[in-house]
């Protein structure tokens, strides 16, 4: 049928079917800001239109519909390479960050304004309730109206809306518009999905609807023989390799305990097979003409459950060392099942998979019972935090295809060398057969960490030749993406009657789920995160991590920090009640100091141990806290008003910046034959600036315009080795890696410019703007390129750096909350939420607010709204945004700030640590401990719901 | 899928054309649910109901007269609207949904949660249907074949009428939606979601008609309201929950209509 309508003043007439999707259509018509990250639930707005005047889902509508209208997309805003007031305005306040639903929201503030060129807050609230922005916080999109409504009326205003650092330097905490920030505003292609071809195959995969079954028959002939499916792969037709998705450094610290297809399902949303076909209705088709059947085995939901003496063992397969086997592996492998596939652990880390325990450490230092006897008072508590999701706003996609005889895959991962190394072992190929491209990342925050469908897309293609992608639904995202673990923490403190700790006690327990992905890391990151915090001479930790028939778990933004923070925070806090001293003074007398020993840390590893302990090199909790006090007035009165009780609480909070003796970066610049330079950095930028914060970095060291520097990252083919972004390491180990790498290449430049000066080395210098500056002239980077590459020249300027570091930069802040309890219905007002963050020196002041505001509203939604559920028999409840609590703007609180606090740090480059992930450690226990200040409630286990305040209160 | 999208220009027509196609037609109003994924159409024809001028907002004496096609954010922005039912409007979180969604959809659909229902009850909202003529909200959802919807009378737009829905995030799911009027005669009228044991999976607001009459005072009627309703227990929260809260929004939303009442006297 045929549709007339008008899209972006464009007449056109669309041939289709009058019930295609709006979405599809649009997005298949090269409208790529037409996104789809809820599958037509009109929750996040990813596909957001006008329709007539009026801001639509596209999701929601049919072809139909548009018959006689007009349509305006993002597309519609601004001009080619010429961003409109609203899109300037979100890449100068530095908002846009992994910028999937950033066209659509330039889209809805562009309509807001044309209509209210003042608006209010409760205005743009409204007009932003359409729109899910799982990055940024929305904080500063009302920085970005204030800014795009003044240059309504005065087009060349220049406004800062972030602090400055380091007035020594050019470049560095400047703020600075992120590089890929326009194209993403602009919905230029930048994503995998802007990628795929029209010939390209898809893939649907059908998936248990049970936690715990073998698959006793499977039949895919029906299926295969559908007209348009190319393959179907099960568990009888992929390769026998044992891995585990944790995109992790190799050897893996997780047992490799799945294969790609298995016929034992471990939770619902398990593999049972993939249809690879020529369109999603066929391959959808297909999925329907499977016949399977299943024995359903009791499945195993908590830790209790998991740990119970006749629990269901969920890996039975046959056990396999790689170095340090134990004494006991025969006896252990007595009554393995070959059916369930391989179990391969690298090296030891605890694994007892009869007992389900997918990996366990223990640590300690000082003599506990000595801790303990020397305290005043003892108090011991357990803390329970539930399986949260990360959401981003993109679902996860590949798409591969062959080039002659190599596998190239577009990809959104946050760990392109681990994607490859994986996908390679998988397939049984060597290295150099696989490209991974690094696409622009619609959000990660952990879950692009692991390999979840380039196993299967890879496969795929190296089978049938064919060009597949395969696109996560966001149902997917809820049952078969990782999640953060489930985790039961019981913690015993000592302290005096002063308020001084005397000995810690921590036992870790982690729910995994079906696989052991992060199984050792995430949960020692529990304790290694927190008791750090709060120096004592005598502390014992154990971690056990058990499996489990919940859908699966793995990296999430701030690791096991999160989990670890709440238990100890919350056990200080209830100390410090018990003990009549205020929370923060407690917090004062016995936090981590600036140059303080770690004694702790050298009792943990990931995988290695440090060989000397830690230290707090650089440290600002100081003056955190001293100003945290004052903005939140933690001393002032807290006024009842009616049924609400105000309360305040705090936090503080520590990061790393990347694992030591662990993680490596590399990175390689080769100067153009102008003088301008290519930066090729394996730095993977997930929307976090990385790829600005390299180019800054170049920028400094070789005191050149940023625009003479282009950065090329993330590409395994064209841009050397990097652990990829997980820990926190970008900053510190991917920009020391880019400012080595400029460090070596100025060494060159100052040497060639010192031979065509005709000077010593040491009597040339640097100078901007791309210029060796000697005693008698100067000569420039475009003459000493020039000269580089003709036939007496010294060759193309190139170099490289590689950084390795075994010392920790940590990041440390502390959240201040304010809350307002209402006693009657138990509701929970954020009234205030202070993040004050010390990330060093802040090489983006602007994005490094936005990673802030991000983080902290992810954690409040954990805190208080989020929640995976499931029924007695494993099958979850929470499959979509709004079932899941989601939170939107009308979540925020209504005071948020975000602050800087610098210190000068000797690991990072030009001082600098990392910021992307300790903004989520600290909400939990900042909001509980003010919950309890204002209605006396202790709140033992994340979210904090109105019920579990009015059953504190006694009230149910 | 939808493969035939009919427009009629006038009821008559409408009707016809549904008479004509019933196995496999839906009338179509704004589509916001029709073509969502989780409650996506199995029918074939749309019967729009776009040309059938059925989105006029107006004011007959007290009476407030909205068409059936009247998209949800028109009420909002609209003067003669009374205010709870704005506020009622609002339930539904995203204004991108409101520019969508039609009152008569709200109405007609078969929802996981009605977010406007109990307000339009406590507004003693009337039905006008294309077949069955006039009736009640209440008379409307018990029928097991829904007809067209062509518009909705309120009454009395001076009735003192409040709502609330409460959720645990800004766009989660409605735990309880109460809504309270109160003439100035001292007639109360109390309807609620969430509280009552769904119908095939879809949720059925209930008027408390016995405790209406009653004349509780404040903790008597919490605890009336509480062992009144019967919810079931699931994600959004236990029973006991939903009970106390129900008792909670109804008594905190009667006293303040008693406030307001007094005011207008």
């Amino acid at each position: 049928m045929s549709i007339n309508l008008t899209i972006n003043d464009r007449k056109t007439v669309l041939t289709c079917r009058l019930g295609e999707n709006v979405q599809t259509l649009l997005h298949k018509l090269g409208y790529h800001s037409v996104r789809n990250s809820d599958d037509g639930f009109g929750f996040s707005g990813s596909d957001t239109i006008l329709v007539n005047g009026q801001l639509m889902n596209a999701s929601l509508l049919i072809a139909a519909q548009l018959n006689d209208s007009q349509v305006y997309t993002a597309e519609s805003l601004g001009e080619w390479n010429k961003l409109n007031h609203v899109q300037q305005a979100m890449v100068d306040v530095g908002v846009v960050q992994s910028g999937y639903n950033d066209p659509a929201m330039a889209l809805i503030l562009t309509e807001l304004l044309k209509h209210n060129q003042n608006p209010n807050r409760a205005e743009i609230d409204d007009a932003l309730t359409g729109i899910f922005s799982r990055d940024a916080g929305y904080q500063q999109y009302y920085q970005v109206i204030e800014l795009a409504v003044a240059r309504l009326t005065d087009p060349d205003l220049q406004s800062s809306y972030a602090p400055e650092f380091r007035d020594d330097l050019s470049f560095i905490g400047k703020n600075t518009p992120k590089t890929d920030a326009a194209i993403m505003v602009q919905a230029k292609p930048c994503y995998v999905e802007d990628r795929i071809t029209d010939s390209a195959c898809v893939i649907k995969m059908l998936r248990s609807p049970h936690a715990h079954a073998w698959i006793t028959h499977l039949d895919v002939t029906k299926a295969e023989a559908l007209e348009g499916v190319v393959t179907v792969i099960t568990h009888k037709n992929c390769p026998d390799i044992a891995y585990t998705p944790g995109g992790q450094s190799a050897p893996e610290p997780s047992p490799l305990d799945r294969r790609m297809f298995c016929k034992k399902m471990r939770h619902v949303g398990d593999r049972v097979a993939a249809v690879v076909a020529e369109s999603v209705e066929i391959a959808e088709q297909a999925l329907k003409l499977i016949e399977v059947e299943y024995q359903v085995l009791k499945a195993v939901l908590s830790i209790d459950e998991a740990r119970a003496a006749d629990a269901p063992i969920i890996h039975n397969g046959p056990i396999e060392y790689k170095v340090g086997a134990p004494d006991d592996l025969e006896a252990q492998n007595a009554n393995a099942d070959i059916n369930e596939g391989k179990f391969i652990v690298n090296f030891p880390i605890g694994c007892y998979p009869r007992k389900n325990i997918a990996a366990s450490v223990r640590g300690h230092i000082g003599d506990l019972d000595k801790g303990f006897a020397e305290a005043d008072h003892i108090i011991e508590r357990t803390y329970e935090s539930k399986q949260v999701q990360q959401l981003p706003t993109e679902t996860h996609i590949c798409y591969s295809y062959m080039d002659g005889d190599r596998l190239v895959m577009h990809d959104s991962t946050q760990v392109p060398w681990h994607v490859r190394r994986q996908v390679a072992n998988i397939i049984g190929v060597k290295q150099n057969k696989v490209h991974i491209i690094k696409e622009r990342v619609g959000g990660g925050f952990g879950s692009k960490q692991d390999v979840l469908l380039q196993d299967v897309c890879g496969w795929a293609t190296w089978i049938t030749g064919r060009g597949v992608y395969f696109h996560y639904t966001r149902e997917e995202e809820f049952i078969a993406n990782t999640s953060r673990h489930v985790a039961k923490i019981k913690v015993k403190i000592g302290a005096k009657k002063d308020g001084t700790l005397t000995a810690i006690d921590m036992d870790f327990l982690a729910n995994t789920g079906p696989y052991g992905n992060h199984a050792l890391t995430v949960p020692c990151n529990g304790p290694a995160l927190s008791l750090p915090l709060y120096p004592c001479d005598n502390v014992d930790f154990r971690v056990t991590t058990y499996y489990s028939n919940i859908c699966p778990t793995g990296a999430y933004q701030g690791y096991g920090a999160p989990k670890g923070n709440y238990a100890l925070t919350m056990v200080m806090a209830e100390m410090a009640a018990e003990l009549g001293i205020d929370h923060l003074d407690m917090v004062e007398k016995n936090r981590v100091r600036e140059g303080q020993e770690l004694k702790i840390l050298g009792a943990i590893g990931e995988g290695k141990m440090p060989t000397t302990n830690p230290r707090a090199l650089s440290c600002a909790l100081e003056p955190i806290l001293k100003q945290g006090r004052e903005l939140i007035n933690w001393d002032s009165d807290k006024q009842a008003n009616g049924d609400w009780r105000v309360g305040r609480g705090v936090a503080i909070i520590q990061q790393k910046s990347g694992i030591p003796d662990i993680d490596q970066a590399n990175c390689a610049i080769k100067m153009a034959s102008d003088g301008t330079f290519i930066v090729h950095s394996g730095g993977a930028d997930i929307g976090t600036g990385l790829d600005t914060v390299l180019l800054k970095l170049t920028a400094e060291v070789l005191c050149c315009p940023l625009d003479d520097i282009t950065v090329h990252s993330g590409d395994t083919d064209h841009a050397p080795f990097d652990k990829g972004a997980y820990a926190s390491s970008g900053t510190c180990f991917s920009g020391n890696a880019a400012k080595i790498a400029a460090e070596n290449m100025r060494t060159k430049i100052l040497t060639c410019g010192a031979e065509m000066l005709s000077e010593p080395v040491e009597d040339v210098a640097i100078v901007a703007p791309g210029l060796v500056k000697g005693k008698n002239g100067e000569v420039s980077y475009f003459d000493i390129a020039h000269r580089a590459e003709s036939g007496t020249g010294w060759g193309q300027l190139l170099a490289s750096g590689c950084f390795i570091t075994p010392l920790f930069a940590f990041p440390y802040g502390a959240n201040f909350t304010e809350v307002a309890v209402n006693v009657r219905t138990g509701e929970i007002k954020l009234e205030k939420f202070y993040a004050l963050l010390d990330c060093g020196t802040p090489i983006n002041p602007d994005l490094a607010l936005g990673q802030i505001y991000g983080a902290s509203l992810r954690a409040i939604g954990h805190s208080l709204t989020e929640e995976l559920i499931y029924d007695g028999n494993g099958n979850p409840l929470t499959r979509d945004l709004k079932r899941y609590g989601a939170p939107m703007i009308g979540d925020i609180p209504t005071d948020f700030r975000a602050v800087l606090v610098p210190s000068d740090d000797k690991v990072g480059p030009y001082g600098a640590k990392s910021i992307s992930e300790i903004g989520v450690n600290g909400a939990a226990p900042a909001i509980a401990t003010a919950i309890h200040d204002a209605c006396g409630v202790w709140i033992r286990d994340w979210p904090f719901t109105p019920e579990k305040v009015l059953a504190g209160l006694n009230k149910l | 899928m939808i493969e035939q999208f009919l427009q009629p220009d006038n009821t008559v027509q409408a009707l016809n054309l549904m008479q004509q196609h019933s196995a496999c037609a839906t009338w179509f109003a704004g589509g916001s649910k029709l073509n969502a994924k989780p409650t996506l159409t199995e029918k074939t024809i749309a019967i729009s109901l776009d040309h059938l001028a059925l989105n006029k907002i107006e004011l007959q004496g007290h009476a407030l007269h909205i068409g059936a096609m009247c998209r949800v954010q028109s009420l909002i922005d609209s003067e003669l609207t009374p205010y709870a039912l704005k506020q009622a409007a609002k339930f539904i979180y995203s204004k991108h949904l409101r520019n969508q969604a039609t009152l008569g959809g709200e109405i007609a659909a078969y929802q996981d949660e009605s977010l406007l229902l109990p307000t339009l009850m406590a507004l003693k909202a009337r039905v006008i249907t294309a077949n069955t003529g006039d009736m009640s909200i209440e008379e409307y959802q018990q029928q097991d074949h829904r007809d067209l919807i062509l518009q909705v009378v309120i009454p009395d737009i001076n009735l003192v009428c409040l709502a609330f829905n409460m959720t645990r995030s800004a766009a989660g799911l409605s735990i309880v939606n109460a809504a309270v009027s109160l003439s100035q005669a001292g007639e109360t009228i109390i309807a609620i979601d969430g509280v009552s044991p769904r119908r095939s999976g879809y949720s059925i607001p209930v008027r408390l008609t016995d405790i209406e009459v009653q004349h509780l005072d404040e903790e008597a009627l919490e605890k009336a309201v509480a062992q009144a309703v019967f919810p079931e227990a699931d994600i959004r929260g236990s029973v006991e929950y939903k009970q106390y809260i129900a008792g909670i929004l109804v008594t905190d939303l009667f006293i303040e209509c008693q406030r307001l009442v007094t005011e207008v006297k």
